[in-house]
This record gives C-alpha cells, structure tokens and sequence, in this order.
C-alpha cells in the first residue's frame, strides 16, 4: 500500500512542479525570442542578400539538456499502449530546440548574419526500465560579421 | 530581398490539451481493457484447472506456495507445539470426512492476523490470529472446513491462475514493472480468490464436513459472527470485505443447515486457551 | 506551398526571407503493432507498422512546419532538413526544419 502512496505522490508532485517548470520556461522563451527577433537566422548556405565586406565568419553553437517530469513519463507509458501523439514528449523537445537555438542566438550578439543552422537530437539519459527521460539538443550555425 | 523579422505561430508544435484529463481517460481506458481480459482469462483458468491433477499441482507449485505463503506474514516455529499437533489430528479427522483427492499439509504460523488460506501445493496456512476469535473447536474446525472445501473445489488454483494473469497483464499494459508491482500487490491472489460463488460453494462443503464429524453442526458460523460484529474492529481477509456482508454470510450459513435438516448441539471447548497468549 | 531542400525554389525568384520554421511530432503505435513488429524481428523483413508510423510522423511534422511558414506569410520553404531521434521506446521523434521565404 505504502508504494501505491509513494507512486501517487511522484505523480502529483511531478505533475505540480512540471506544470510550474514548462509554464516559467515558456515564458521566458517567448520574452527572449522576442528580444532576438531581429537577428537574421536561416538554414540557407549562403547569406541572404548583399552584405558586402564579410569581416569574419565562425562557427556557433547552443546545446541544453531538459528532462520529463515524472507525471508525463507515466502519461507516456499509458500513451504508447493506445499508440497516437505522445503529447508529453512534444513539449519536451520544442522547448529543447527553441531553447539552444536562443542560446545559439546569444552566444553572438554581435552577428550580422547565422546561416546554415543545423540542429541535433539525442537522448543521453536512460532511466528506469530504458525509460528514456531527457533530449539534449545541439543547435549549430556560422555566425557572418560585417 | 528583405528580411521580415517575425516570430512564427509555435502552437501547432505544443499540446494545449488539458494533460491530468488525458491521464484519466488514458488510465480509464486501460482499466477497462484489463478487466475485460482478465475476465475472458477467468474462464480459461476455470478450464485449466480440471485438468491439473494433484501430483502436477504439487510439483508445479512447490516453490511457489512457500513464496504466498511467506507473503502473508507470521513466523513458523521449529517444533511442532501441542495446538498445532491437536489441529492436525483435527484436520485429519475433517478429510476423513470429505476426500480432497490429496493430502493436506497444515502450517500454523504465529501472527496477529485471524485468518486461514489455502495454498497451491495442498498447504493449508493458519495463523494463530484466528484462534483469539474462535471460542471452541467446533468454530475452529468449521473454518478448516472450509479451506478444505476450496481445496475440493481448486480454488486456490483458480486464485493463482487470475493473480498471475493479473500481474502479467499490468505489466504488459504499462510495460514498467515497478508500476505493475504497485497495481497489483502480492498478495492479490488472495484477493483474487475471493469472490461470493465460491466462498458460499466451500461454506456448504464445511457445513457437511462438520455435520459428518461432530453429527451437528453447533459453532459453525461462531467465527463469522464475531466478525460480523460491528464493535468487532477485526481486519477483514478474503472472508470478508464489509460487516454487513459478514452478517448476510452468517444468515445464508444458517438457511443452508436448516435446508439440510442439520440440527445445533453441544461445541466442544477449545483445546488452545491458554496456550495462545 | 514549395518545398526543397536545395538553396532556392527553381525558376523561382526568392523575394522575402522570414526565418527559420519547424515542426516536430513524437507519436507512438498502439501495443498490438508493437508486439506484432516484434514477432517479426524473429523472421526479419519490413515492418510495417514501423514503416507507417514514421510516414504519419514525418506527414504530421511537415503540416506543422507549414502552418508555421503560412502564420508568418511565406509561401515556400527552402532548404527543408530533417532530423530524428528516439526520445521514448517504441515511439518516433521527427523534427523538420528550413527557412520559410516568399516566391514570384
């Protein structure tokens, strides 16, 4: 009984402090994608208009690692019996990329230009039963000053 | 060219469903799919069941009944005390009555707990709980009895059968293994066993089985009065689930005896007091 | 709406550049797939049921990433990408981005 209580009690406090957690992370995600819109950023090879003298061009990176809160990892375990959208993980991930994509952004202010942005994904963490818990994504570009 | 500095729309990539009601409906669902399989399951296990002879059920569960067994708490003394010698010859007494088709092990282990079950494997447990609420042998012999009417019946085994299933399946279901080892604890055999056919099928064997030896059937429903009891705080085992429920058992008990033309007479003082703390 | 995964849109004029757009999917089959997919590994041979989830994930990721790129007013995305990766077991992740522009 007592491992009945404790399950219930990880759900909770995990469904609680998740919610918390996704809901101040997004906040501050749109506050900043705010602040960076300006910055041209494409996929494209090759800078996007005339720009002239490029001064410097560098490579540029932004990485983060976010884990799933126990609730939705249970939510996830339920989901994949009915099969569908894992709804959980979708958040998960679109705040991993949005997030080292803006670190990527911030790591040079300075850029007039980032092209060729390419992101990578992989799960590091495996928990409990493979339960794989966490994404880390790496978001990488060339920076072009002028 | 220009550049259009613009943020583009993010909800297709985010959930805005509500996630605790998802959650219930997910685990509504499954629930549903469980019972219904562990329901179609119970009638392939009933099937089974026959077929298992009694050598086949000895050697298949021999390790296993020690497991349920040791599950349900209390202690197993080394030697065999003067009660637990007294409730063999009881017990064999009680299968002269009634031939199980196999022989019956008894194991009298001391706990708090009042309760008796039958094991896979011929074992019948019984823990020295039962005996501060049992006030003569007749009362005593009665819940023997009866345990003895579920080995007649293989209900143990069919217990067995649907915890197993029921474990199997959670864990299929969730895939997690801790996750089904909370949903279905390990004594859920026994909970799995109970069901109201088949406890009223073993009372109407134990009442025979006492009208055989003792020629009346006095003390018999003694222990399920006394839980029947509301002052009685008692901790319910898979006799029963609620008071109530105790008192209708009692009721159908004694329509059944006077069905049967069994008469009440005098119970035989218990052979335990004082060796019980 | 134009979709490549070259530099520009041929015998197209690129007029305007919005960004970068994505869309990402995780979706999972129900455990009857799973456990069929998994009796086939014993025989090898396509599965299935893998196959289609991962078009319906790529389908699903690529209708995201354009309702992205339709918000903003571009009508083409160049330089589509994809990328995958397995967050959960039996379920599949797919990510799918480029830079939405507007053609002639």
């Amino acid at each position: 009984m007592w491992d009945l209580y404790f399950l219930i009690s990880l759900i909770v406090t995990g469904y609680i402090f998740g919610q918390i957690h996704e809901r101040r992370h997004y906040a501050s995600l749109k506050k900043r994608e705010l602040e960076m819109m300006k910055m041209v950023m494409t996929s494209s090879k090759r800078p996007l208009g005339e720009l002239g003298p490029i001064m410097e061009a560098k490579l540029v990176q932004g990485g983060v690692v976010i884990s799933v809160d126990y609730f939705k990892r249970i939510v996830t375990s339920l989901r994949n019996f009915f099969g569908g959208n894992i709804r959980g993980y979708e958040t998960l991930v679109d705040r991993a990329r949005r997030e080292a994509i803006l670190r990527l952004k911030e790591s040079c202010p300075d850029a007039t230009q980032i092209i060729n942005l390419r992101l990578e994904t992989s799960s590091i963490y495996k928990g409990r039963g493979n339960q794989i818990g966490s994404v880390e994504v790496l978001a990488y570009a060339t920076a072009l000053y002028t | 060219m220009q550049y259009h500095a613009k943020l583009p729309d993010d909800t297709p990539n985010v959930s805005h469903q509500n996630p605790v009601k998802e959650f219930l409906s997910l685990l509504a669902g499954l629930l549903a799919i469980v019972l219904f399989v562990y329901w179609i399951l119970g009638f392939f296990i009933d099937e089974a069941v026959e077929f298992i002879s009694p050598e086949m059920e000895i050697a298949i569960f021999e390790s296993l009944g020690e497991e349920i067994i040791a599950s349900q708490g209390g202690e197993r003394s080394d030697k065999i005390n003067k009660t637990e010698q007294h409730m063999r010859v009881l017990l064999d007494d009680l299968t002269a009555c009634m031939d199980v088709g196999y022989p019956i092990e008894l194991i009298f282990q001391q706990s708090d707990k009042a309760n008796a079950f039958a094991a896979p494997g011929g074992k019948m447990v019984v823990l020295s709980g039962l005996l501060k609420h049992v006030k003569s042998e007749n009362g005593l012999a009665f819940v023997v009895a009866h345990e003895l009417g579920h080995f007649k019946n293989r209900d143990h085994l069919r217990g067995l059968g649907r915890g197993v299933v029921l474990m199997a399946l959670s864990f299929l279901a969730t895939g997690n293994m801790h996750l089904s080892k909370v949903l279905v604890p390990v004594n859920a055999f026994q909970n799995a066993q109970f069901s109201q056919g088949r406890e009223s099928d073993a009372d109407e064997r134990a009442l025979d089985i006492i009208q055989c030896h003792y020629g009346h059937v006095g003390g018999a429903t003694e222990f399920f009065s006394k839980i029947s009891d509301p002052e009685d705080d008692l901790p319910f085992t898979h006799y029963f689930k609620t008071h109530p429920e105790a008192e209708a058992r009692v009721k159908a008990i004694q329509l059944l005896s006077q069905e049967k033309h069994y008469v009440e007479g005098e119970v035989k003082p218990a052979f335990w007091s004082g060796t019980i703390n | 709406m134009f979709l490549t995964n070259i530099e520009e849109v041929p015998g197209k004029r690129i007029i305007a550049c919005y960004g970068v757009v994505s869309g990402s999917t995780v979706r999972a089959k129900h455990v009857g797939r799973d456990i069929m997919a998994g009796l086939k590994n014993i025989f090898g041979g396509e599965l299935e049921a893998y196959t289609e989830l991962l078009s319906e994930a790529r389908e699903q990721a690529m209708l995201r990433m354009q309702q992205q790129a339709e918000s903003l007013g571009a009508n083409a995305i160049v330089n589509v990408r994809f990328s995958t990766s397995s967050v959960t077991a039996g379920a599949s992740e797919i990510y799918i981005y480029g830079t939405a522009v507007t053609v002639e």
